[in-house]
């Protein structure tokens, strides 16, 4: 098994899950606003009940999103600085995948909608065919002016529900089986630049901007 | 010993190493001034965004111009306010990295502290106590009294805007460009500073600094004349009076605290007229004069790195628990 440490800062709270040769560990930590304090100290614990040492880590993966971006930028430069200087990889899974992954694992098949909640009664949404091999899947969401499903098909809502909407909790075990199912990203350093946040909307002043030319 | 300085508050990113806290042995910078110039000003959403693509490359471009392995790196000095968060985030959490894994000590350093090194990093001399210090920037602008590397008396600030957002300001109403400080000493240049007469803000009101009365006077001046504007008398007549303004608080301080050293510092540092202005100040009180090079007056990690190896014996004992502040007063401890 491959020793790795993952980051979802992608909510107030932060989720890391970290693995040594035999099994993996995870947990919640309450990181709202304090993410850029807390970091080493979490990865300190979590790799303490991993016993595995930093300069052990062969893998680095970092949830690219959506969420707080702040946060999210926070793990990303964090985990990509260890990834540069160990040399070793550095892989981004977003939350669609994940969830994807989660309802795989739950025995779900067939094509489904996933939806994330962002801005004021917004959406990101993504359409994905389960039967198809998740660690190949590129998700293009989509941004919905309403939160409400906008197709037949089956729709979850990541970490969130509402009507005609069911709720998905992503989980450690289709995490864990999706990091070993990936091929891990070559340690080029090319390649560590690709791992970004997932930026689906643009920013404010940007929508401004584009508003004014319009 | 090798310090690695990592500068993120604003728009620019910043890596450097500096030996011994006074030889910069590479300083690069990545700008994102021609990203910010479609809007006027910097955009934080846009400035983190960025931040986070340049700071790996600048990294790695750092290290191999400074012809060190991180290995060699004793420790890590970033800044950690005051400044925007989401850009401040970016650096801290990428020297967080480079600390934890190397086991080499952080130090969170203050980004306006910083400035009044850079003047010293010119020279490649540590700070001499006590002198007074102007920091004038797009955000700042603080006379402050220096006793010690972290110990500062603040005898003014600006209770509006500050100098180079003043200059943004008029730039902008000019539709000159961006940013401000430069196209305005370039417009000026040659010109005659005395055929407008603008405001001298807060003449004879102690320390205290006000800038946004003299954008409102420029504007009005500008409608007023209309067509018969002299843009580059007026840009001359702008930075006289920001000069002039700064130059009477800086006569009273001398004359009042009686230090025979005067550091200017800071993005508005490099402002012609008042640099000028400034080393005839400083000759009538027989003041050493220090300022830093135009490289040193703009955000830079070699000026991080500098006050980094000063303060490091006051950096928090578990530095790595430091987040990134909006607000940090200088000399103020470090916040959690």
């Amino acid at each position: 098994m491959t020793k790795y440490l993952f980051i979802d800062a992608s909510e107030n709270a932060t989720y890391i899950q970290a693995s040594n040769s035999n099994t993996y560990f995870n947990q919640i930590f309450d990181t709202h606003r304090n993410l850029g304090a807390k970091i080493t100290e979490i990865c300190d614990e979590m790799l303490q009940k991993a016993a595995v040492a930093n300069n052990e880590i062969e893998r680095f993966i970092v949830c690219t999103g959506p969420g707080s971006l702040t946060g999210l930028r926070v793990a990303n430069s964090f985990l990509r600085t260890l990834a540069f200087l160990s040399e070793r990889p550095l892989a981004g899974i977003d939350l669609f995948t994940w969830t994807a992954a989660t309802l795989k694992a739950d025995g779900k098949r067939g094509k489904v909608c996933l939806m994330a909640p962002t801005l004021i009664d917004k959406a990101f949404a993504v359409e994905v065919d389960l039967n198809t091999d998740l660690a190949l899947y590129q998700p293009e969401p989509k941004l919905l002016e309403n939160r409400l499903p906008h197709s037949e098909m089956p729709t979850f809502g990541i970490r969130w529900q509402n009507a005609g909407i069911e709720k998905v909790t992503p989980t450690p075990e289709a995490l864990h089986h999706l990091i070993e199912t990936q091929k891990a990203n070559s340690p080029d350093f090319s390649e560590l630049l690709k791992i970004l946040p997932l930026y689906i909307i643009p920013s404010q002043a940007e929508r401004k901007l584009e508003e004014k030319k319009c | 010993m090798l310090t690695l300085g990592i500068e993120s508050s604003c728009d620019d990113t910043s890596i450097a190493v500096v030996e011994n806290g006074t030889r910069v042995l590479t300083s690069l910078v990545s700008s994102q001034i021609e990203i910010h110039r479609r809007f006027g000003g910097v955009v934080p959403e846009i400035a983190s965004r960025k931040h986070l693509e340049a700071i790996l490359p600048l990294l790695r471009d750092t290290l191999e111009q400074a012809g060190v392995k991180i290995s060699e790196i004793g420790q890590v000095a970033v800044t950690a306010g005051p400044g925007l968060l989401g850009p401040l985030l970016t650096g801290l959490s990428c020297a967080k990295a480079i600390a934890w894994q190397q086991q080499i000590p952080l130090i969170p350093v203050n980004h306006i502290e910083a400035h009044l090194t850079a003047s010293f990093l010119a020279n490649q001399r540590f700070p001499e106590y006590p002198f007074l210090g102007l920091i004038v920037s797009g955000g700042h602008s603080n006379l402050v009294l220096a006793s010690g590397p972290r110990q500062f008396e603040t005898l003014g600030y600006t209770v509006d805007d500050a100098p180079g957002e003043l200059f943004d300001k008029v730039a902008r109403h000019l539709n000159l460009g961006y940013p401000g400080g430069p196209v305005i000493q370039k417009t000026g240049e040659g010109a005659d500073p005395h055929k407008y007469e603008l405001p001298r803000p807060m003449a004879g009101k102690g320390y205290l600094f006000s800038f946004s009365g003299l954008k409102t006077a420029v504007v009005r001046l500008v409608e007023s004349e209309g067509d018969a504007l002299d843009l580059p008398a007026l840009c001359a007549a702008l930075q006289l009076a920001v000069a002039d303004t700064f130059s009477r608080k800086v006569k009273l301080a001398l004359q009042e605290t009686r230090v025979k050293r005067l550091v200017l510092a800071g993005g508005v540092a490099a402002n012609k007229p008042l640099r000028e202005e400034l080393a005839r100040v400083a000759g009538k009180f027989k003041c050493e004069f220090l300022l830093p090079t135009i490289h040193l007056c703009t955000d830079n990690a070699a000026m991080i790195a500098a006050h980094g190896y000063l303060t490091a014996d006051c950096a928090p004992e578990n530095s790595l628990l430091v987040n990134a502040v909006a607000n940090w007063d200088m000399g103020a401890p470090c916040s959690f």
